[in-house]
């Protein structure tokens, strides 16, 4: 169990300065304001999701941590998009993330700010508009983001560890009737 | 009737460089100025550092261009330690940590070098210390790339 915690803590301390980069970057990301479309009238789009007029979007940011974690900022004048890539070590992670972020995205509506699809090469996407930061705290909006970024790391590998332990009961169960 | 260049001349900010010059100008100061930068290393880092920032080359419209002075750059924040960082980003301008910011994203963007992001992370809250979010903004708003 120290061992355990010696490497969670090694874990945390290599994952705050990245969560911080991310923190700051989109507290500046996140200054929107309301754009109607210059394209159809009396039409109002997130201009980073139309992602026509270059005026429009600002240079996109991305922080890599390492191969498999990386986080995309991608901003405009009245929206934001972040996509988030979360690490998975191995193909019992990789499937459980899968679930675990579909099952999220199915519910986006009640997440509101979660978008019903990761943007290519990701595993889940936010987007956050004008409407949001006007009717939601800035600051508490930006804790979310990075809240669920520590937290669904814990809860993939804590997912993995109930796996293991089903599968041993399980094979336990199985294997005592050929034990005599 | 062709438009003279003239007038662009006096919308162009403080850099000195004349805007026609071309891919290869820009390419040979870059490789020499990395040249120099990777010479300077055993001796002071801060001015190393000056050294790679000074003249981005934003005109440039080669990735390739680009890529070498990120290189250059990287490679002056690799060298040095923890403990030098602050007094290195003391000592330099608001342009020069403004163009630090640009390729610290720009670096911590490219997941090929990301056994750097430690060191990057460690001078990006450094830095932002130092500059406050003006520099992140600038950084996504500034249509001249690094």
């Amino acid at each position: 169990r120290n061992l355990r915690r010696f490497l969670s803590d090694t874990m945390a301390n290599t994952l705050r300065p990245y969560l911080n980069c991310i923190r700051h970057t989109l507290t500046a990301a996140l200054c929107l304001r309301n754009f109607p479309s210059q394209v159809v009238e009396r039409h109002n789009k997130p201009e980073v999701e139309m992602g026509g007029s270059k005026e429009l979007l600002l240079n996109p940011i991305t922080i890599a941590r390492n191969e498999s974690e990386k986080c995309m900022i991608e901003a405009s004048v009245n929206s934001v998009r972040i996509s988030v890539r979360i690490k998975q070590a191995d193909e019992i992670e990789e499937i459980l993330c899968h679930k675990f972020t579909r099952f999220l995205m199915q519910r986006a509506e009640q997440f509101i700010i979660l978008r019903r699809k990761p943007v290519e090469g990701f595993d889940i996407s936010f987007l956050i508009t004008n409407t949001h930061t006007e009717t939601m705290w800035k600051h508490k909006l930006v804790d979310f983001v990075i809240t669920f970024m520590e937290e669904i790391d814990k809860e993939i590998s804590q997912m993995k560890i109930s796996v293991n332990a089903r599968a041993r009961i399980v094979a336990q169960e199985y294997m005592r009737q050929y034990v005599r | 009737p062709h438009p003279t260049p003239s007038g662009l001349y006096f919308l162009h900010s403080a850099h000195e460089r004349d805007p026609m010059s071309s891919e290869e100008d820009l390419k040979a100061s870059v490789t020499a100025r990395a040249a120099k930068v990777s010479s300077m290393l055993s001796g002071d880092k801060g001015a190393a550092l000056r050294t790679a920032l000074a003249d981005p080359p934003v005109t440039s419209k080669s990735a390739e261009t680009k890529a070498l002075n990120a290189v250059a750059v990287g490679d002056v924040i690799t060298a040095c330690g923890d403990g030098e960082i602050e007094a290195i980003i003391e000592g330099l301008s608001d342009t020069e940590r403004d163009v630090l910011m640009k390729y610290l994203y720009k670096i911590l963007g490219d997941v090929g070098q990301c056994d750097k992001s430690g060191q990057l992370l460690k001078w990006h809250s450094k830095l932002l210390k130092k500059t406050g979010m003006g520099a992140v903004v600038r950084s996504m708003t500034d249509r001249k790339t690094v």
